[in-house]
């Protein structure tokens, strides 16, 4: 596939590069929902929600999946950049792990629901949102 | 004229302060290289936030534009946030972003602007609260530990960005120890409320010529969320050079205390031998004497 149509994919978290690399297509979890990118693909900024990144060097190929908790995405035709807040191979996702995490964030949630502080209830409800998103990844 | 045991004993105590001087060394050397790359991962991120930031930038009218980036409209009262080390002995390195922010103070109060400060790291907060203690509206202490993890400059961030929502300043500055090589920190001022393009050592990326993006959610949204955001990454970015800059500068002292201590015992040496030899010489003689004097 010497002449494959490949975009310039760029995976960036705050801490560092996470992944660099030439895929046919990306699949990136938009705010407003889910977006493959392919070559050509028209210009486009998008806000991310906690979700899956999958990644896929060829069009019938097993998908490499990121998960990330939320941030930024740019694509134009030749390239996709992804500025994560974080992001972690699904792979690396431990499962009990992530269980845990959605009974701590529902736990916290449920303490401040009926509690004035609408910050803090914005704050406990994203966080069950990334903790559903991050067991759902994980499969 | 010291004695000769006052001698041995002061000797032997620089011989150990260089020892502790060079050690110090060696670490800052290692964590210099650790703190360079860290900065050096980092910089991808800022600078794709930053074009995101500023193509976004460019279609929003300049009326639309929210106070982050437009600033307030008024100029009554600066924020300085000044970054500096939890600790000492790294040369002019502390002392060096705090002249800079006492300047920038006295600058400000002859336009008559009211300044205010948040200092990062502990040094600084020591320095500046004993002659602008009124002015510190907050001060924070960078975690223990090699990591700075980004959630701390998110910390900071938003502290800051309740300050300007509740009208606490007009302008935002920061003041750090850029990082240009080992044997050099450049201390640096930069504003960052309202938004300003950062000057670069590269050409800024053309802008793509007519590339229409498309936003979603819409452009308001985005530039809601990603201002606050770049803002904590542009923190971050200068926590990240002033740790490096600080075990550069942390080096570079203690290489300096190295070499000055290797001095002073050389010429603790000289002066410890030359007395010796005296006493030698001298007992010689009073044995010659008395052995003529038979």
């Amino acid at each position: 596939m010497a002449d494959a149509p490949l975009i310039d994919l760029e995976l960036i978290t705050p801490e560092a590069t996470l992944l660099a690399a030439t895929p046919e297509m990306v699949v990136v979890p938009g705010s407003e929902g889910e977006f493959g990118v392919l070559r050509d693909h028209a210009p486009i900024l998008s806000a991310l929600r906690p979700g899956t990144v999958q990644v896929h060097p060829t069009f019938d190929a097993e998908p490499e999946c990121y998960f990330v908790t939320g941030g930024f995405s740019e694509a134009g035709p030749e390239h996709c950049l992804i500025l994560a807040d974080e992001a972690v191979p699904v792979s690396e996702i431990d499962t009990a792990e992530a269980d845990q995490a959605v009974a701590d964030a529902e736990a916290a949630l449920r303490e401040v629901e009926n509690s004035p502080d609408e910050a803090a209830r914005d704050r406990a409800e994203q966080a069950l949102e990334v903790a559903t998103a991050r067991r759902a990844a994980a499969g | 004229m010291s004695s000769l045991k006052e001698l041995r004993t002061r000797i032997s105590s620089v011989r150990s302060t260089r020892k502790i001087t060079q050690a110090m060394k060696m670490v800052a050397a290692s964590k210099l290289r650790r703190a360079q790359e860290r900065a050096e991962r980092a910089r991808p991120y800022a600078a794709g936030m930053e074009a995101m930031v500023a193509r976004l930038a460019g279609t929003v009218a300049p009326e639309d534009a929210p106070p982050l980036l437009a600033g307030t409209g008024r100029n009554q009262a600066c924020l300085l946030l000044v970054i500096t080390a939890d600790r000492g002995l790294c040369g002019a390195f502390n002392s060096g972003v705090v002249r800079a922010a006492r300047r920038k103070i006295a600058a400000l109060a002859e336009d008559s602007i009211e300044a205010k400060i948040f200092c990062v790291g502990r040094k600084g907060y020591d320095l500046l609260r004993r002659t602008h203690g009124q002015r510190i509206v907050g001060h924070r202490q960078l975690p223990p530990g090699r990591d700075l993890p980004f959630a701390e400059a998110e910390a900071v961030a938003a502290e800051i960005l309740g300050l300007f929502a509740d009208d606490g300043f007009d302008t935002c500055t920061m003041h750090y120890n850029r990082f240009r090589s080992a044997m050099s920190q450049v201390v640096t001022e930069t504003q960052i409320i309202p938004r300003t393009a950062p000057e670069s050592d590269e050409p800024a990326a053309e802008p793509d010529a007519g590339a229409l993006h498309e936003f979603e959610p819409g452009e308001d949204e985005l530039l809601a969320d990603l201002l606050p955001r770049n803002l904590a990454v542009q923190i971050h970015g200068a926590f990240l050079e002033s740790a490096a800059g600080e075990q550069g500068a942390r080096m570079t002292a203690m290489e300096n205390a190295t070499r000055n201590a290797g001095d002073m015992i050389g010429r603790l040496e000289l002066s410890y031998n030359r007395q010796r030899q005296a006493a030698i010489t001298k007992e010689l003689i009073e044995i010659i004497s008395g052995s003529e004097a038979l």
